[in-house]
């Protein structure tokens, strides 16, 4: 997948995560780290520094294919992506949401295939990194190499909650509770939440997340729009209420370790 | 693809406005099978009343292609 690289960065002229300039760069990967682990001056200039390059895609375009064996890490910059896996009749579950910041491929650093599809969301713009850059980098910084595993650790725990949600949650608190998860996550890294932008989602998307048909979430949609849970916004819907979103959805954000720095 | 229009009618009526495109009739009755089915996972309440719970299938044009209908009976109906 890095065939058509539009921009390379050697590591010249990066600076560390205080610059804003440059977009999209590693800025906002440092800061999604640095949002459950603590890391040095040092160890941040270091990821600041690693080389890389660019890559513009376009919605529903492939990362990466289940049966890769995939050399690079991609890190979402901006947009949204998806795992998602698919059975042989084509019904597809998807199975995890990135957004900007999140790395998308750490698990490459430790075994051999990947195991599920990664497909761009929205359009997306990747940083991607060579896996044996990477792998240089946690054999030789402890703190960087505990940040990727608290990383990992994060993502299989957003992936029971999910197979609660999915297992035991009605509609109404299915989506609620996706709802809540994606605008704590998107304020953990200091992006813009549900309040201000749009559900990155179209219905087909959400009912492939949420093992519902598009019609149930219509009308789910719907239903929370008419408590002002969700607001309609032009085509889109965002956040209309969080408190009563999260009441509907029984959420609780202790799966997200949204305190894990405070130790 | 054809928009199909999915209206819920149990104790109160839900009227479909956005619709989903599907491939054609038998992609839409199947579609609206499945959405009856997770809806009374969901709310089994929903056909607990006299006239149950009822999902018209009506194509862009406004015509009704199709109804999946679900009721209880009580044993006096026997």
């Amino acid at each position: 997948m890095s065939s058509s690289v539009d921009r390379t960065n050697n590591g010249q002229g990066n600076q560390r995560m205080t610059a804003k300039s440059a977009p999209p760069g590693l800025d906002i990967f440092l800061r999604k780290l640095l949002s459950h682990s603590p890391l040095t001056d040092d160890d941040q200039a270091a990821i600041m520094a690693m080389p890389h390059s660019v890559r513009h895609m376009e919605p529903n375009s492939y990362i990466l294919r289940e049966g890769d064996r995939s050399g690079v890490c991609p890190i979402l910059c901006a947009g949204f992506a998806y795992r998602q896996k698919s059975t042989q009749e084509g019904g597809r579950q998807i199975v995890a949401l990135k957004i900007p910041g999140d790395a998308l491929d750490f698990q490459s650093m430790y075994v051999r295939t990947v195991d599920h599809n990664l497909q761009a969301l929205t359009a997306v713009d990747l940083v991607i990194v060579a896996l044996p850059d990477f792998e240089k980098m946690v054999a030789t910084r402890p703190a960087i190499a505990r940040a990727v595993i608290v990383d990992i650790l994060i993502e299989a725990s957003i992936g029971r909650e999910w197979l609660l949600n999915l297992g035991r949650r009605n509609a109404l608190s299915r989506l609620s509770h996706l709802l809540c998860e994606l605008h704590y996550r998107l304020l953990d890294t200091r992006s813009e939440g549900l309040d201000a932008r749009d559900v990155p989602m179209k219905q087909e998307q959400l009912a492939d997340l949420l093992g519902l048909t598009p019609v149930h979430i219509n009308r789910t949609i719907k239903k929370l729009e008419s408590n002002g849970a969700v607001a309609r916004h032009g085509r889109g819907i965002r956040l209309g209420d969080i408190e009563s979103l999260r009441r509907l959805a029984d959420f609780s954000d202790t799966y997200l370790h949204r305190n894990n720095r405070a130790g | 693809m054809p928009r199909y229009f999915f209206h819920t009618t149990d104790a109160s009526r839900q009227h479909d406005d956005v619709g989903v495109e599907l491939a054609d009739d038998r992609a839409a009755r199947r579609e609206a099978i499945c959405y009856t089915g997770s809806l009374l996972q969901d709310e089994p309440d929903l056909v607990q009343n006299e006239r149950g719970l009822r999902v018209n299938v009506v194509d862009g044009d406004g015509r009704l292609k199709f109804a999946v209908m679900v009721s209880t009976l009580d044993s006096r109906w026997d």
